[in-house]
């Protein structure tokens, strides 16, 4: 039985390089087959995300770009931070604002427009980190958005009324969200602390100022937009003189929510941007901000192998000299 | 490697303090050291292993065979020893500091508990 396992854990291994596999492959495999329950004839679903995650990391040390992975709790920290303030605007600016719509204007139940759902399962993240389910929430969160957008998409543009939340604020909230699930869930009672204050105040300006009707909190994207670039322009400067190997990796890992975050200021002048012009602009900003990761781990690979040239190079000066007469 | 350590990286540097020990029996030795609460997959440790190795905190120490098996023992190199022994300083004087506080809070003149120091 034990073989079978093995054999199943050892077809795993594909995430890790091939050095990797021949050097510890099996020690990794053995050590899984040590800690598997009696009667245990397949990796459980927490060890397949372990060898993957595990075989990725291997993949960007290989490449001296572990300064990516270490990168990744930090930057999903201000993500989750902005995805819950946004929703917390987008919740007063649409349902405590009923000033805004006509008194015709249709509902869903008490609630003005369909996105409420996603606004809320948003806002209820800070309160389920400390329980320990914090990712949980947050891909709960990104599937109810995932929801909303689909049920935005599939009605005719003809009946977009007050009930349909635009794309331009649903789509970046996706964004930030995917980089969100990598924040730290043992920190949660520390980042929902963090979390739970700028929200509150920023939903209550949000309240205070209620944005234009023809504008929906355009200004808060292009807020939310300066604050991630700053951030992270300012993490990268620290980092670099610190020596800290996260270096601009923050930065590289918001290129794309940050790019969708623009998207509502791309187009000004429209309301509610078409479908297509979102999946475009959705699609196009991924594939930049894929480029830009790829582009950086293999430019990091690159000035490790020169690097390590000049070291031999170096050596073997040192060497002639030494054995010279 | 920066001080404060992450709880992972202290409780597998703790670990190995006492001797070397393999993959298994230090993902056994974290669970207890941490009373449970924290229980390493063989593919973090041996993430975190390679890194403290990079750091020149951890090495290799020796292998043996065991039921057939490779298995490789792995030990804390003296910049290791030293990395814990400072970080177990630091968080000694911070549980100093703070026990210190809990028992001799500052009492005011109504009974109520002062946040800060008398003047």
């Amino acid at each position: 039985m034990s073989e079978v396992l093995r054999e199943r854990y050892t077809k795993l291994l594909r995430w890790y390089p091939a050095a990797d596999r021949a050097e510890r492959g099996a020690e990794i495999v053995d050590t899984y087959v040590d800690l598997a329950a009696p009667g245990q004839r397949r990796p459980r679903p927490g060890d397949v995300a372990d060898l993957m995650v595990g075989g990725l990391r291997q993949r960007l040390r290989a490449r001296s770009a572990l300064g990516l992975a270490d990168a990744l709790p930090l930057a999903g920290t201000p993500a989750l931070m902005m995805a819950t303030v946004l929703a917390g605007i987008w919740l007063i600016n649409t349902e405590g604002n009923g000033g805004q719509y006509d008194s015709g204007a249709p509902m869903l139940g008490p609630f003005h427009t369909i996105g409420v759902f996603a606004w809320v399962a948003w806002l209820l993240v800070p309160a389920a980190a400390p329980a320990g389910f914090g990712r949980w929430a947050v891909a709960t969160a990104i599937t109810v958005t995932v929801g909303v957008v689909v049920a935005v998409s599939v009605v005719p543009p003809l009946d977009l009324t007050a009930l349909h939340p635009p794309l331009f604020i649903l789509v970046p909230q996706i964004g930030l969200g995917i980089l969100a699930l990598a924040a730290d869930n043992r920190r949660g009672l520390r980042d929902t602390a963090v979390l739970v204050a700028p929200a509150a105040v920023a939903a209550l300006l949000a309240a205070l100022v209620a944005a234009e009707q023809h504008h929906v909190g355009r200004e808060a994207l292009l807020v939310a937009a300066l604050i991630l670039t700053m951030a992270v322009i300012v993490m990268g400067v620290l980092f670099t003189v610190r020596r800290d190997r996260r270096a601009w990796w923050p930065a590289a890992l918001f290129v794309w929510p940050i790019l969708l975050l623009g998207m509502g200021l791309r187009f000004p002048q429209y309301s509610f941007l078409s479908r297509k012009v979102v999946v475009v602009w959705a699609v196009a900003t991924l594939i930049a901000a894929v480029a830009v990761l790829v582009t950086a781990v293999l430019g990091q690979a690159r000035r490790r192998e020169a690097l390590r040239a000049q070291h031999i190079h170096r050596l073997a000066e040192e060497a002639d000299g030494d054995t010279a007469p | 490697m920066k001080t404060p350590l992450q709880e992972p990286t202290f409780l597998i540097l703790t670990a190995l303090a006492r001797a070397p020990m393999h993959g298994y029996g230090l993902i056994l030795e974290v669970s207890e050291l941490s009373e449970g609460r924290l229980s390493l997959r063989p593919g973090t440790l041996y993430g975190s292993l390679d890194r403290l190795a990079d750091d020149g905190l951890v090495t290799v120490d020796h292998s043996e065979i065991v039921d057939g098996r490779a298995r490789k023992y792995y030990r804390l190199t003296d910049q290791g020893t030293d990395l814990l022994r400072a970080e177990t300083e630091r968080m000694r004087r911070a549980v100093e500091a703070a026990t210190s506080r809990l028992s001799r809070p500052v009492i005011g003149p109504s009974g109520a508990q002062l946040a800060g120091g008398v003047a």
